[in-house]
């Protein structure tokens, strides 16, 4: 089942002066399965959408269906306590939320207040380490000895503990270094290909978008600008450059050798690719 | 006189393990010096010694011709700056323009020189327009760019930038390497910029690779990054225009190696 947002508006500190619509009437159908990036502005209403997936605030308008949930102005958030548990949330820097003397017991805190038995706990956490690629040695160590990347999958090890079926990440790799990142980025493609969970993530890394997503959601003044698949996306990047965001190199290079008029085939996004279509437009050794 | 001379420093944080071995550097003044290599490497080790918040187990550190003593340090630290990782941990101002304010005060510069050398300081990173703005309510690359005014405010002669552009999105990443490449041509201030951005380090004078406390290579971008056999065996990312240039020359088309975009099409076009 498809995520569907319809008509959703959602306006921050209504009534006071400070009032501040953030979202201006959100229309979107995100499939489930796939690996989805939602990209904008800073205050273009990513964040403010996101939240919207576990209910985390209930829209002032509109409704979103969510795995089996109809969410509303008017829905008790005791009724959507099991939402809390399919959607995960990961917001930036995971890392500063950690604060349990050791990584088994911060990983077992939402379970544990969730009521899940001790031994279902354990056993889950057995399955999950080695797929954030932490190993049982971990466990009855302080989390505030890792380095920033380690501490990142513990945090993201105590989402995945609940079993979501969606999984909502605010800027996964900010922070990181290079190696690092790619190691967080392959952990939520193992998660899609291997345990099929839905990802969705929010970045402005457009190389990772590029590299790891499927489809791209544009926000703009709180609206969805466009919603496409990667590929065809990365063909308009002035649609990137209206909202300030730099293409990545080799959207870069394609249009800067267009412009010096070579021919490339829209549809090539390696450089192998890329390198066959200037084959014939240059002098080479074949 | 050399910005920064190091001889054969060594480094340990527990007495056991060094993380620094027997290094020797000499960084020339007005030179843009990137130092790369992983995490645990000891890049910023290195920047800590330098500006003395952390004492070399043996070796000596000479900034600007002064050999680093306890009696010296706080002079030296007149003529070194540094921005460090994280924007959110370096601000005491309410405003951007009181938060550059602040080593200037701390230096007793006189109050009628002040605003002059706030606004001038702001200008050079183009902050200008947001001196009584909160800092709280500033984009990450605008915090590190206040960063760096704060720095400009007391006209040190080097600036040490400690991964600091590593938590900025890549907007942010490029508006502080376009500042940094702009306060060594133009002011011809000596710059030290610990990095994991190898488009940044592309655009230096001098590339350091460290590698587990040692320096594994120095010289030009250039010469670093073509040394294939170091870059593999220390998995270290290439600039994107020298990464698209190897893909090409493996297909045969004849170009040299060329570190960005703009030169790559630039050496395609002559072979047309």
């Amino acid at each position: 089942m498809p995520i569907e947002i319809k008509d959703l508006e959602y306006t921050y500190s209504q009534g006071t002066p400070f009032e501040h619509k953030a979202l201006k009437g959100v229309n979107l159908t995100i499939p489930t399965g796939k690996v989805i990036a939602i990209i904008g502005q800073t205050g273009s209403g990513k964040s403010t959408l996101v939240q919207h997936l576990n209910a985390l605030i209930k829209p002032t308008k509109g409704s979103i269906d969510i795995c089996g949930f109809h969410i509303t102005p008017d829905t008790k958030l005791k009724d959507v306590k099991i939402l809390r548990k399919k959607v995960g949330l990961v917001f930036q820097f995971p890392e500063y939320q950690l604060f349990e003397e050791t990584i088994e017991k911060d990983i077992a805190f939402g379970p544990k207040n969730f009521g899940v038995e001790p031994e279902e706990i354990q056993q889950r956490i057995q399955e999950i380490l080695p797929l954030v690629g932490l190993d049982a040695s971990y466990l009855q160590r302080s989390p505030f000895e890792l380095s920033g990347g380690q501490k990142r999958r513990v945090a993201i090890a105590g989402i995945l503990v609940q079993d979501p079926e969606i999984l909502v990440l605010d800027e996964p790799a900010a922070g990181l270094d290079p190696q690092s990142a790619q190691e967080m980025m392959s952990l939520f493609m193992r998660l899609n290909r291997q345990a099929n969970k839905t990802i969705i993530l929010v970045s402005h890394d457009m190389e990772h978008v590029l590299r790891y997503c499927d489809e791209v959601i544009v926000m703009k003044d709180g609206k969805v600008k466009t919603q496409m698949d990667v590929h065809e996306f990365f063909k308009y990047p002035d649609i990137l450059r209206e909202i300030d965001i730099n293409p990545p190199g080799i959207v870069q290079l394609k249009e800067m050798l267009q412009q010096n008029g070579f021919e490339i085939d829209p549809d090539s996004y390696s450089l192998d690719e890329l390198a066959q279509s200037l084959k014939g437009q240059v002098a080479s050794h074949e | 006189m050399e910005a920064i001379e190091l001889e054969h420093l060594s480094f340990s944080y527990d007495g056991q393990t060094d993380v620094l071995k027997d290094i020797s550097l000499t960084i020339p003044k007005g030179s843009y010096t990137a130092i790369v290599g992983h995490n645990g490497s000891g890049k910023s080790t290195l920047a800590k010694l330098i500006i003395g918040l952390l004492e070399p187990k043996s070796g000596t550190i000479k900034v600007l011709g002064q050999t680093l003593t306890d009696h010296n340090l706080k002079a030296v630290r007149d003529h070194v700056g540094i921005v460090f990782q994280n924007p959110d941990n370096q601000f005491i101002g309410s405003t951007v323009a009181d938060d550059i304010a602040f080593g200037l005060e701390n230096h007793c510069v006189p109050t009628k020189d002040m605003q002059r050398i706030i606004e001038e300081s702001a200008a050079k990173v183009s902050m200008s327009d947001y001196l009584n703005a909160e800092p709280t309510n500033l984009s990450g690359g605008q915090k590190q760019r206040v960063a760096i005014a704060g720095i400009l405010a007391m006209s040190p002669e080097i600036i040490i930038f400690d991964e600091s552009t590593s938590m900025l999105d890549p907007q942010g990443k490029a508006s502080v390497n376009e500042q940094i490449r702009k306060l060594n041509e133009a002011k011809n201030i000596t710059i030290l910029s610990i990095t994991h951005d190898m488009e940044e380090a592309a655009q230096a004078s001098n590339v350091v690779v460290l590698d587990q406390g040692t320096i594994a290579a120095i010289g030009t971008p250039a010469d670093v990054f073509q040394n294939d056999a170091l870059m593999s065996r220390l998995r270290l990312d290439l600039p994107f225009g020298l990464k698209a240039a190897k893909a090409f020359q493996a297909h045969g088309i004849e170009i040299d190696a060329v570190m960005n975009n703009a030169q790559l099409v630039e050496a395609l076009c002559q072979l047309k």
